[in-house]
Parts: C-alpha cells; structure tokens; sequence
C-alpha cells in the first residue's frame, strides 16, 4: 500500500516518545506494527525491561489504578499505535467483560516472566555472595 | 420432541469431538469460529469445527464480494484490536480519521475527537471488476486484500478446517442436524450456525426448516466502485468519508468512502437504480469532489445488496442458531459490527452453556435483543435527519451549530459527536438518542433556528 493510506491509528518515528515515566494518561496502546521499548530509568541509567510487537498492548495500568506510568516507552523503528482511551475502554469492558481475558492472559504471561527473571537475579546473587565468601 | 422445542427444554452440551457446521465464511461465520474455537481451547474442550463457504474471496467482482460499503466503525476497529485482530494495509485500503457532511446548504468537516485514523476502509471480495491493470500490479497477487479471506484464514489458523462447498439442504434427522450438498449427505452436525446473510438462499433452507425461523424485512441498497486513480482518491477525497444529505428524489443518503484507487458510492432509498447512481454524480455538489478532467463511465463495478431493516424471527433452535444479518443487524450503520456481536454471543453460548434452544434464548436471544430494540431509536434517529434534511431552516441552524462546534472547542462537541457516532456506526442508537435530548442542546438548536428563520424573514423582507 503506498503512502501509508491504509495505516491505522497514530504513526510515530523511530526514537519517538510515545509517553514518559511517571507522567500521567489515560490511554491504552495496541501495537499495529513495529516495535516499541518500554524502558526504567535508575539516576542516568537507562534499562530497556521489555521489547514490544504487532498485536502487543502497553499503557493499561494506568487504566486501571490511575496511577502515573510506570516506565518510558520508545519507538523502535517506524510504529503504528491504536489508542484506546480510559472512558471508551471501560465502557467495552463493562458490555463485555469477555474482552478482558485476552488482556488478563498477557497480564498473567508478563507476571510469569517477570517471576522468572527476579528468580534468576535472587539465583545470580546467591551465587555471587557465595563465591565472594568463599574468596574471603 | 420437536426440534424447534420450547424455552423450557433443558441444556444440550457439546462435547469433546462434537461436530460444528458454520454455513457461510463471511465474518459472522469467521468471528463464530474464531471465538468458539478460542474459547473450546481455554476451557480445554476440543470440538470439531467447519467453515462451509462456496464463495473464493480472492476474485474480482461481486460474485466473489459479500456486497457492502466495506467500513469498519472506530468501535470495532478497537474490540478486534483488543481480541488481537489488528487490521492493517493491504487489508485496509484507506484509514479514515474525518467525515464530511454535504447538504444543499452547505457542509461541515468533522474530524476524529481522538485525533487518529480510527476507521478502516476495506474490499470484502478481491476488489471491483476492470481494474486498471498498472495499479492492480501495485498489489502483488499473493497479496490478499480481501477482508473475509483475512478472517477466514484468522479462523483456520485458530482450527477451523474450511471447505469450499455449496451446501444446499439442511434436515432434521431425529435429534440432530443433517446438512447436504447436491442431494448427497455432507455432515451430520451437533450444531449447525447460519452465518449465511440475507443475500443467499441458504437462508431460505433454514425457513423451510419447521424450526419457525423468518427472515429479516430487507431494503436493497445500491454500491458502485468508481475508478479515479489512487493519487486523485488522496487529493480529492483523502482519508474523509463524504455523506450526502441532498435531497435526491427517492434517496435516503448517499456516501462516497475513498478505497484504494476507487471510491464507494454508496446510495440507500427507494428503487435505486444506475441511472440513481449517474444522477447523484451530476449534482454539482457532488461533481465537484471529483477532478475537472474526470467524466462519469458507462461501465463501474455496481452492486443491489439487500440490507436489514428489521428482526429475523426464532433465530434458533436446538442444536441451530442464525448469527450476522440472518439474525439482527444494526440499522443502516455497521453490518459488520452486528455480524461481531451475534457470533459471540452465539459463540459463548455454545461453549459454555449449551446449543439447546433454551440456551441460545438464556444467553444468545439477549445480544439480539438489544439490536433489535436500539433500531426502534436508530428509526427515530433517522426519521429526524430526514426531516432535518427537508426542513431548510433546521438544516441550516444545525449546521451552523456544527461549524461553531468545530471552531470554537471550548463550546464542546455536543452535536458534532452524535453526528458522528449515528454515521460512523460507532455508539448504539439508544445512546445517541439520549444524548440528543440534553436540555442545553435542544436549548441551542432552538435558539439556532429561531436565529436563521429571522435572518431569512429579514431577506425576504428586504427584497
């Protein structure tokens, strides 16, 4: 398709902010294509926690504790985005609760990774403290 | 036991290796499976599901096009996103993010209050027939552009097995469902779904059936694909629907959606014919859209689709359920939508409660239900456009209303918004309706044609 007619949505550029940490929104996003970053900042340490693509959602904590978000997230490459704002988005979920299991599947999945690695770094530093006693 | 039994009957569960039969691969037929599928697996039940569709989506031409105008409201872009159908080029031929209202007094640009091109434009078969072949070549031919055959493979790749066969007789053989394809037995099946549409005989098959089920009152449409070239469809049109309110003897509404290299011309009303059509390009409102070098051709890729006005009766019975436009669709506005809703609910039902009669009017008949009656407010909604639309001093107070919405934002977007949602098929009816009724906006309207109509007696006085 030429020209980007056919793409849906909000476009943004590679390197584009599409929102920053502890700022405060009320919309969803669903990636149409591309790849986006969700990235913590610790002082001037940047970490890149997770890496997003096509059919992949982001932004909906807030829609659900209204708290300010929680990490920064980047284009990565060229990135078309769906926004579904806060209002619309309960309003679907309240006819059909039925939506929300697609979205508690992925919540579920990213809690199990997350287990994952916080079990590898509490491995990691056992290890570490071993080994350090052991040189000691 | 009848088949059609009554709402007492009891639960019929599907179980594990039990056979589905979805007549029609249109996307009620798709969203059907998809869901139904989806759902057997999260709850770990494996059911044995087949699409029979006759139809070969990936061909030019109505005979290969389940007939319509081919928008996917902002609504339902949103919930297939959601549920991880994400709709992109090629499958979208243009993204829609404005809507132009074009009466004989004038017309207003509404744009997206969430400021993205939320809309979608899509081909439901392979395209229009005599495409110009150096832009048909933009589209290399492994490249579906088709929507339903986006759906159908989203289906397959769920479990769906699909077969490209007519099926031409369903009976009742004791208990269960017998569906036939030239005179020989195809399948018994645990559930049979008519996900056939208004425009085939296969919902006839399932009148015939003695289960009580009728059709529903239909009004046939008119849509034609006019060729002007991909660049001239930016320029000219660019990614805004054109709604026509303009008074053509016979024609309720008519709308230009920019696609590709065409543009759907699309024209409800009484008795709509092509020479309708040619006429609504000559009103000079209309002719001015289109480039000054541009002339109307004798020959465009036309179709008379049938679209529902009211409700199908007993869209169910044990072990059958009609879903899409065999059962209820919303008025005018997103068949596409209404073909979304009636698949999951059936689709639910069948999963998790059951495929008895008494099951699909517990849990199914309420999705229709609520179709059925938001159309009574989309009548009524209608009913008042029209009006508004042979009344010229309301026409032009709303428009004025509309044009100082856009300017001034601080006024709020009241009217703008319900316009919006009544034409982009994106809110029920119920609610529009109820919004139209606010105090401050029936206040401003009133005001608004109080203003005009003196403006015009001052006119009339001076000359």
């Amino acid at each position: 398709m030429k020209n980007d007619e056919g793409s849906l949505g909000k476009n943004y550029k590679n390197g584009s902010i599409i929102f920053e940490e502890n700022s405060i929104g009320k919309e969803m996003y669903i990636i149409l294509s591309g790849n986006i970053k969700v990235i913590k900042e610790k002082g001037d340490v940047e970490t890149v926690i997770a890496t997003l693509g096509e059919g992949d959602f982001f932004g909906e904590m807030s829609l659900f504790d209204n708290y300010p978000r929680s990490a920064t997230v980047k284009a990565e490459g060229n990135v078309s985005l769906l926004e579904i704002n806060q209002k619309n988005f309960l309003k679907k979920i309240s006819k059909d609760p039925s939506l929300a299991f697609r979205m508690l599947e992925k919540m579920s999945h990213r809690i199990r990774k997350t287990d994952d690695k916080i079990l590898n770094y509490i491995v990691e530093i056992k290890n570490l403290a071993e080994d350090s006693q052991g040189f000691v | 036991m009848p088949m059609n039994n009554s709402k007492e009957n009891s639960s019929i569960a599907l179980n594990d290796g039990d056979k589905i039969a979805v007549l029609g691969g249109g996307p009620s037929g798709s969203f059907f499976s998809i869901f139904a599928l989806k759902l057997a697996k999260q709850i770990g039940k494996d059911i044995d599901l087949t699409i029979y569709e006759h139809k070969s989506f990936s061909n030019e031409g109505p005979s290969s096009c389940n007939m319509c105008a081919g928008v996917i409201s902002e609504s339902l872009v949103q919930l297939l996103a959601i549920e991880g159908i994400c709709l992109k080029s090629p499958i979208v031929q243009r993204a829609i993010d404005s809507y132009r209202f074009q009466t004989i007094s004038g017309d207003v640009l509404l744009h997206s209050l969430n400021e993205q091109r939320g809309i979608a434009t899509v081909y439901r078969g392979g395209g229009p027939v005599s495409k110009i072949t150096s832009e048909a070549d933009e589209n290399p031919e492994s490249e579906k552009i088709s929507f339903d055959d986006f759906l159908l493979d989203y289906a397959e790749k769920e479990g769906a097995k699909i077969e490209n066969i007519r099926v031409d007789d369903v009976k009742l053989n004791n208990e269960k469902p017998q569906i036939f394809s030239n005179k020989s037995i195809l399948s018994d099946a645990d559930l049979v779904v008519g996900a056939c549409g208004i425009n085939t005989k296969t919902a006839k098959m399932f009148e015939e059936l003695g289960i009580g089920y009728t059709q529903p009152s239909v009004i046939k449409a008119f849509q034609s694909e006019i060729h002007i070239g991909r660049e001239k469809v930016s320029t000219q049109f660019g990614n805004t629907i054109h709604i026509f309110l303009i008074n053509q003897p016979d024609v309720k509404f008519a709308a230009i959606t920019p696609k590709g290299s065409y543009v759907t011309v699309s024209m409800l009303g009484k008795d709509i014919t092509k020479q309708t059509v040619i006429d609504f390009l000559n009103y000079p409102v209309v002719k001015n859209k289109f480039p000054d070098s541009w002339n109307i051709t004798d020959t465009f890729c036309r179709c008379v689709p049938k679209i529902n006005v009211g409700a199908s009766r007993h869209p169910f019975a044990d072990r059958i359920v009609m879903i899409g436009d065999a059962s209820s669709a919303r008025l005018y506005k997103d068949g596409i939508g209404s073909a979304y809703l009636t698949a999951k609910a059936a689709a639910n039902t069948a999963i998790l409660h059951g495929v008895s009669c008494s099951d699909f009017y517990k849990n199914y008949y309420p999705a229709c239900k609520k179709i059925n009656g938001d159309n009574l407010f989309g009548n009524l909604m209608f009913a008042f456009t029209d009006t508004v639309n042979k009344t010229p001093v309301i026409r032009e107070a709303l428009l004025n209303i509309l044009r100082n919405e856009q300017k001034r934002p601080e006024l709020g977007y009241r009217c703008s918004t319900i316009l919006w949602d009544m034409f982009t098929g994106n809110e029920l009816y119920t609610d529009i309706f109820l919004r139209a009724l606010h105090p401050k906006l029936l206040l401003r309207i009133l005001v608004n044609i109080i203003g005009t109509a003196f403006i015009r007696l001052k006119t009339i006085w001076r000359y």
